[in-house]
């Protein structure tokens, strides 16, 4: 995660290249990150810093927004409610993803294209067009339903969809792409050899994997759940059309922003989540450190 | 079925539309530049997009352009909170827009909309609701009661909203919209609130109604979506608006659907504080509530008219679509838009908390 990090690769790769340095890599790097850095800024850091800053400028003392929101049970319930859901998919997407992770890394020529295609189509493809293709599938009347009754395994359709079963089922779908790439790239890094070290060393398959490869594909783990569980605190279409009672944070920013108009209500719930996300992520990275041996979490390899 | 439903709200301009506005503006800078400077060769009119704009464009863009030579071009719709920051930010480039009538009243109430110039057109032909201070309501559309025709009839369907609220009565799976407007006022309803008498919302009856359908009960959040849930048999009985269905019942989908006691819910006009033609702006909203325009209109898509003189210029066939035609509004109720403006925040705190209890 650290910008130094293809530097540190580099000089692990070529000690002798990096020792003699022609020029200074190191300010071209620099020099490079400019353009993205000013866009960020621009488009980025200044519009997120004034949703911040709106989030204390309602009526009332600066906290005001704050206070409803913590006060407010309903508020705390969705955000908790949110948390739980983003937690689940990403275990499941995880959990999901990295035998067939695993399973490509390993695959050669027109087989690795195949399965690449197969993981990246679905990618491509509109996450609403995904999420109604889901209710056709779990619906009452639906393909799942229907199949199962004709098979006599249920005498009355099931409720598969809006009660957070069917919203979750999507949602790690649409999320599978974001944890199988980021393992992918770490696992097709992991050197073979390694392993077979270890079972001369006497470890059967299970103790090879514990412990050899395991924690030399954690890097993979940690960035897939990252990505997946911070894009799924977010997540508007799938949970408006397939979720059930209860409500997202998103939708809740939505209605504050424009059907109730109440700007700093809206800038103050996203500036919690976005606050609540950073923590988690912080907290993630220390756990991942020390999972991985005191290292950060892009360098354990 | 999905892509049969009349169109989704709010869809985005095509290249078509945006050549065809590089071209006018072009024609107008270039070749007639006099006129550029007299009033606009052009004009902006933001809508929901779909079938809503192929209406609006037969009868009140064409209509409008042969009458003063000024092009409307449409334009992806803008919600209030792009309204507020257009018009707190001194950027108003849009003179008149479509939006739906409780956005119109909330924009109103916070002072960021011009008000109507009702010496421009008369307004005594219009329906008494339709004539607001800061927005002019342009058709009137409904929030209503559909079914599933293999699991109801027009016979055995919970036949008000207090059946619809009971599932003792008439067993099935409910749906209703998640939010807070109008999905109040038919619980309120279901509860035994008078129908004239539905403002202020009874809202402990209106919640009162909501627990009972708890557990039999699917929650939409978008148009396609509501008329899916019937259409698919998701769910037995559900509310709709009225233009999400008319076109599936037509098409042999196993859906109806009835006007009794229906919500109307109505698309408005706005014009934005600091619009730099305001006097094109309050003539195009003239032309948009003239009894033929309107006419046209209500033929195009089935939102009934405004002008009350427009019924009569419309044959017995587009009457039964529309929801405020004499033989279908006899039991419908206008929502009340200022009542959720001001009400609005309150109510939905208490619908969210309700939905997370």
């Amino acid at each position: 995660m650290s910008l130094a990090m293809p530097e540190r690769r580099l000089e692990k790769l070529s000690p002798s290249a990096a020792r003699h340095r022609p020029w200074s890599p190191e300010r071209g790097h620099a020099l490079l990150l400019l353009p993205p850095l000013l866009l960020l800024v621009a488009f980025f850091v200044i519009p997120l810093a004034d949703v911040v800053l709106q989030s204390f400028a309602g009526p009332g003392h600066p906290l005001t927004q704050y206070e409803r929101i913590f006060t407010q049970s309903s508020t705390l319930q969705v955000l908790l409610y949110t948390f739980q859901t983003a937690a689940t998919v990403t275990l499941c997407t995880l959990v999901l993803s990295y035998p067939v992770a695993f399973v490509v890394s390993r695959a050669k020529g027109n087989l690795l294209h195949l399965s690449l295609a197969l993981i990246l189509i679905p990618f491509w493809t509109s996450t609403v067009i995904r999420t109604y293709a889901w209710i056709v599938i779990l619906q009452r009347r639906g393909v799942l339903n229907e199949m199962m009754l004709d098979w006599g395994w249920i005498e009355r359709p099931l409720k598969l969809m809006s009660n957070g079963v069917g919203m979750q089922i999507a949602m790690i779908h649409i999320m599978l792409p974001f944890m199988v790439i980021p393992l992918l790239n770490t696992m097709r890094g992991i050197d073979g050899n390694l392993l077979r070290a270890a079972a001369v060393l006497g470890a059967n398959p299970l103790r090879q994997f514990l412990s050899v490869y395991l924690p030399l594909s954690l890097p993979g783990v940690s960035a897939g759940s990252i990505l997946v569980f911070i894009s799924s605190l977010g997540f508007y279409i799938t949970p408006a059309l397939l979720g059930g009672q209860k409500t997202m944070v998103a939708v809740l920013i939505e209605q504050q922003a424009s059907r109730l108009l109440d700007w700093p209500m809206a800038s103050a719930l996203a500036t919690v989540l976005l606050v609540v996300t950073c923590l988690l992520f912080l907290l993630y990275e220390r756990a991942m450190r020390f999972a991985g041996g005191g290292k950060t979490v892009g360098e354990v390899s | 079925m999905i892509t049969k439903q009349p169109s989704s709200k709010r869809s985005t301009f095509d290249r078509r539309r945006v050549l065809k506005g590089m071209a006018a503006t072009s024609v107008a800078l270039t070749g007639f530049p006099y006129i550029a400077k007299a009033k606009p060769a052009t004009m902006t009119v933001p809508n929901s997009g779909g079938a809503l704009e192929e209406a609006f464009k037969v009868a009140y863009f064409d209509t409008f352009q042969k009458k003063t030579g000024i092009q409307i071009l449409g334009a992806p719709y803008m919600d209030t909170a792009r309204v507020k920051a257009m018009v707190e930010n001194n950027a108003v480039d849009v003179d008149i827009l479509n939006i739906d009538a409780t956005e119109a009243a909330a924009l109103a109430r916070l002072g960021l909309l011009e008000p109507i110039d009702y010496s421009v057109f008369d307004k005594s032909t219009l329906l008494p609701a339709a004539a607001k201070e800061h927005y002019v309501l342009v058709d009137v559309a409904a929030y209503i009661m559909a079914w599933n025709t293999k699991t109801f009839t027009a016979e055995t369907r919970p036949k008000n909203w207090a059946e619809f609220f009971d599932p003792a009565t008439k067993e099935g799976q409910r749906s209703l919209w998640k939010l807070a407007p109008q999905t109040l006022e038919v619980a309120a309803m279901g509860g035994g609130q008078a129908r004239d008498k539905l403002y202020p919302i009874d809202l402990d009856l209106a919640f009162k109604s909501l627990d009972r359908l708890k557990a039999d009960l699917t929650w939409w959040t978008s148009g396609a979506q509501s008329a899916q849930l019937v259409i698919g048999g998701e769910v037995d009985v559900g509310t709709v608006w009225n233009g999400r269905v008319f076109k599936a019942k037509n098409d042999g989908a196993p859906v109806d659907y009835t006007f009794d006691n229906a919500l109307y819910v109505c698309d408005s006009m706005v014009i934005p504080k600091g619009a730099k033609n305001k006097k094109e702006a309050m003539e195009f909203l003239a032309n948009m509530v003239d009894a033929t325009n309107q006419a046209t209109f209500s033929k195009a898509i089935p939102y009934g008219p405004v002008n009350t003189k427009s019924f009569e210029l419309l044959d017995a066939k587009t009457l039964e679509l529309l929801p405020n035609s004499p033989q279908n509004g006899k039991t419908a109720v206008f929502q009340d838009f200022d009542y959720w403006a001001e009400k609005g925040p309150e109510i939905f705190e208490r619908f969210n908390k309700w939905l997370v209890g």
